[in-house]
């Protein structure tokens, strides 16, 4: 079993090192179990190349979909393939990008994505369409749909836009094969911020007492 | 046992063994169904395809999950490929667990049975096919950044 099979003193310093470099970039600690599977998984050399084609990954599909949408759209591939790590991960850092762009609070968080993973596709389709009908998220309620369906094979990629989507979803694919350790027992409160924006600690301040305040004025209508 | 628990095994032709789970999964369910899904991975190594149908799940504890784990570490040493149907994102996270921990290279979930029953009659194992892709996907960005 690959959690059993115990790291070299070489791997067991790329993790150290991956660990530090993950706090430097992000400003939070991330759990080591999964850094520790990636280079299990991998290998040093393997782990370092996924690296490369991740930020080369991530440049195209910003240019394409815009920064914070692309941490929502890989957020929801991971929700698709279960894994709560990257799932609650990806749609925070979503959420706080786009707190930081215009003061929104993003319908799509991992509070509000949480109880879709034990739901029905067809459940979890309604439940994303209806997050996302606000006005401002056009583009992103369709591509989230497009997504889906291209995950379910119900939608064969013909467009340029469609195509991308399902390179995310073969993208996370190889993610979550190594991150599924940790994401299996994720909560949201325990999300962790995948890229800078997690150094701004005000940001991440103003973002949880906006929610607080969004949560609050929810219970009241209830 | 809770109360909707279902299991069931059919094998609607020789080259297919479908082991079909429902409700909620404890390691108590796990225990009084896995000898009799013993009997059917000892039974002809190599010969057929194991489809865990999953869709019915609604929750796994980590008993339940851990007892799968084991018997797909058991399927694995009899290189037959496994695939796993489940249509609750959840469930779909826990047969990857199950998948990835137990080492089964040629074991992989799916979301609908139609996936899964393509994947079975493919020779790929699950890696080789995840790396496939991604060159793919390293093809498909080296031809963007060329066309920028």
């Amino acid at each position: 079993m690959t959690e059993d099979k115990p790291l070299s003193a070489s791997e067991r310093f790329t993790v150290g090192l991956i660990l530090k470099l993950n706090t430097m970039v992000t400003g939070e600690l991330h759990p080591a179990h999964t850094a520790e599977e990636f280079v299990r998984v991998m290998g040093v050399r393997g782990f370092f190349r996924y690296l490369g084609f991740l930020n080369k990954f991530n440049k195209m599909m910003h240019d394409a979909f815009g920064p914070a949408n692309t941490q929502t759209l890989v957020g929801l591939a991971a929700l698709m393939a279960g894994c709560g790590y990257c799932g609650y991960g990806h749609t925070l850092t979503g959420a706080l990008m786009t707190f930081k762009a215009n003061g929104q609070l993003h319908p799509v968080h991992p509070f509000s994505i949480s109880q879709l993973f034990e739901l029905e596709d067809h459940e979890v389709i309604e439940k994303l369409d209806e997050l996302l009908a606000q006005p401002g998220y056009e583009d992103l309620r369709r591509q989230t749909s497009h997504m889906y369906a291209i995950f379910l094979g119900d939608l064969e990629p013909e467009t340029e836009e469609d195509k991308l989507l399902k390179a995310i979803l073969d993208f996370w694919r190889w993610t979550v094969e190594c991150t599924i350790v940790e994401g299996i027992n994720m909560t949201p409160e325990n999300a962790r911020i995948m890229n800078e924006i997690g150094r701004d600690k005000t940001l991440r301040t103003r973002y949880e007492a906006a929610r607080a305040v969004e949560r609050d004025a929810a219970t009241l209508l209830h | 046992m809770t109360a909707d628990f279902s299991f069931e095994i059919t094998s609607p032709d020789e080259s297919l063994v479908t082991i079909s789970l429902g409700g909620d999964l404890t390691s108590g369910e796990l225990e009084r169904v896995e000898s009799d899904v013993r009997k059917v991975i000892d039974r002809e190594d190599g010969k057929f395809g194991v489809l865990w149908d999953l869709r019915g799940v609604r929750r796994c504890d980590i008993g339940a999950r851990r007892a799968m784990q084991k018997l797909q570490s058991e399927i694995a040493s009899k290189q037959v490929r496994s695939a796993y149907v489940a249509s609750r994102p959840r469930i779909r996270g826990v047969a990857l667990w199950i998948v990835h921990t137990s080492g089964d290279k040629l074991a992989r979930p799916f979301a609908n049975h139609e996936q899964a029953t393509d994947w079975l009659d493919t020779s790929r194992g699950r890696i080789e096919e995840i790396i496939h892709r991604a060159k793919e996907i390293v093809s498909f960005v080296g031809g963007k950044g060329a066309r920028q």
